[in-house]
């Protein structure tokens, strides 16, 4: 019997991004969450009430480069604090 | 030849060949339960079936019973030893001669309903007293007044009937036995269906293990733009060029115009 994937739960994500509109934010935010279940290198199990990421990045750039960095750097602080 | 035992003695009647036995279980008297016998009651008659007469019972009687009467005897003779017992030693009551017929007379005034009894309780009297039965019969009746009140030959009395059949009798019967025995084969047990057993839990499938997974509450994201790049300033001083001073020129003259005009132009 396959060992079934790790999966990942949120139950509230939050982005704060200056200089840019609701649509960018969504927009954002569903390549965020796919990026997150496409990811193959998440802890076997965890929670965590709250992870709080923060990068810097020029407004105006593209969303989904955006989006790849928000995903990186949630794996990062994930794996820190599992 | 061998010399007579002591109990050949004192009771020649008593033949080893069986003749006559001296002591023998006696029936007992009615008892409803199983009592131990404390009596022994003898019921002797002669070789020719024929009951011993009275007058015998009469004189063997011991002196106290013959003094207290037909009840004392009887008591007396309840008294005797138990059952299978052999008779009491004639040293008790050595043999003797008939007594005389007077006391006899004197004391015998027998109810109608101790006739039948008299027998029993003589000849037990006689054993007692360790006279031969034998000496009975031939002994010529002597003239009383018990004698023509008695029979001949009174009939075997109820206490004759073999001890073992009264010890039956007298034993209380199970009356219940055999009616619970039929009433236990007449009533059908009620049909009792096994007890169904419970159910038994079915043990549950073995749950999949869970997926692991990792459960984030809140995930909160902060983008900051980067500092923006600082203001111009004013150009910073070329370094190579020091800046002019003027400490090298001399001061200003002050009185410049004082010493060539002055005084002595006048």
């Amino acid at each position: 019997m396959p060992q079934p994937a790790p999966g990942l739960t949120i139950d509230r994500f939050v982005l704060d991004m200056p200089g840019g509109s609701a649509a960018d934010g969504r927009q954002v935010a569903q390549l965020v969450a796919a990026g997150l279940a496409a990811a193959g290198a998440l802890p076997e199990a965890g929670d965590l009430p709250a992870l709080r990421v923060t990068l810097t990045e020029p407004a105006g750039k593209d969303p989904a480069r955006l989006a790849e960095r928000i995903v990186a750097e949630t794996l990062r602080a994930l794996a820190r604090s599992v | 030849m061998k010399a007579p035992s002591y109990f050949q003695q004192i009771a020649p009647g008593a033949a080893p060949n069986g003749a006559l036995p001296l002591v023998r279980p006696a029936p007992l008297l009615f008892r409803p339960s199983p009592v131990p016998v404390a009596f022994v009651e003898l019921d002797e008659q002669t070789p020719a079936g024929r009951a011993i007469p009275s007058r015998v019972a009469a004189s063997a009687r011991p002196p106290a019973a013959a003094e207290a009467g037909p009840a004392a005897s009887l008591r007396a003779t309840l008294a005797a030893p138990g059952l299978g017992e052999p008779a009491p030693s004639p040293r008790l009551a050595p043999p003797r001669a008939a007594p005389p017929a007077a006391p006899v007379r004197s004391e015998a005034t027998p109810a109608p309903v101790r006739a039948a009894d008299r027998p029993v309780l003589a000849t037990r009297a006689a054993e007692i007293a360790g006279e031969p039965p034998r000496a009975e019969t031939p002994r010529p009746a002597p003239p009383t007044a018990v004698a023509p009140l008695l029979p001949a030959a009174p009939e075997a009395p109820a206490t004759a009937r073999p001890a073992a059949a009264i010890i039956e009798a007298a034993k209380p019967a199970p009356p219940q036995a055999v009616a619970l025995g039929a009433l236990a084969a007449q009533a059908a047990p009620p049909q009792l269906t096994p007890a169904v057993p419970p159910p038994r839990p079915t043990p549950a499938p073995a749950r999949a293990k869970p997926a692991p997974s990792v459960h984030i509450g809140t995930l909160e994201v902060r983008v900051v733009a980067p500092a923006p790049a600082p203001a111009a300033s004013r150009p910073a001083p070329r370094p190579g060029v020091a800046p002019a001073h003027r400490q090298g020129r001399p001061a200003a003259r002050l009185s410049h115009g004082f010493g060539v005009y002055g005084l002595g132009q006048s």
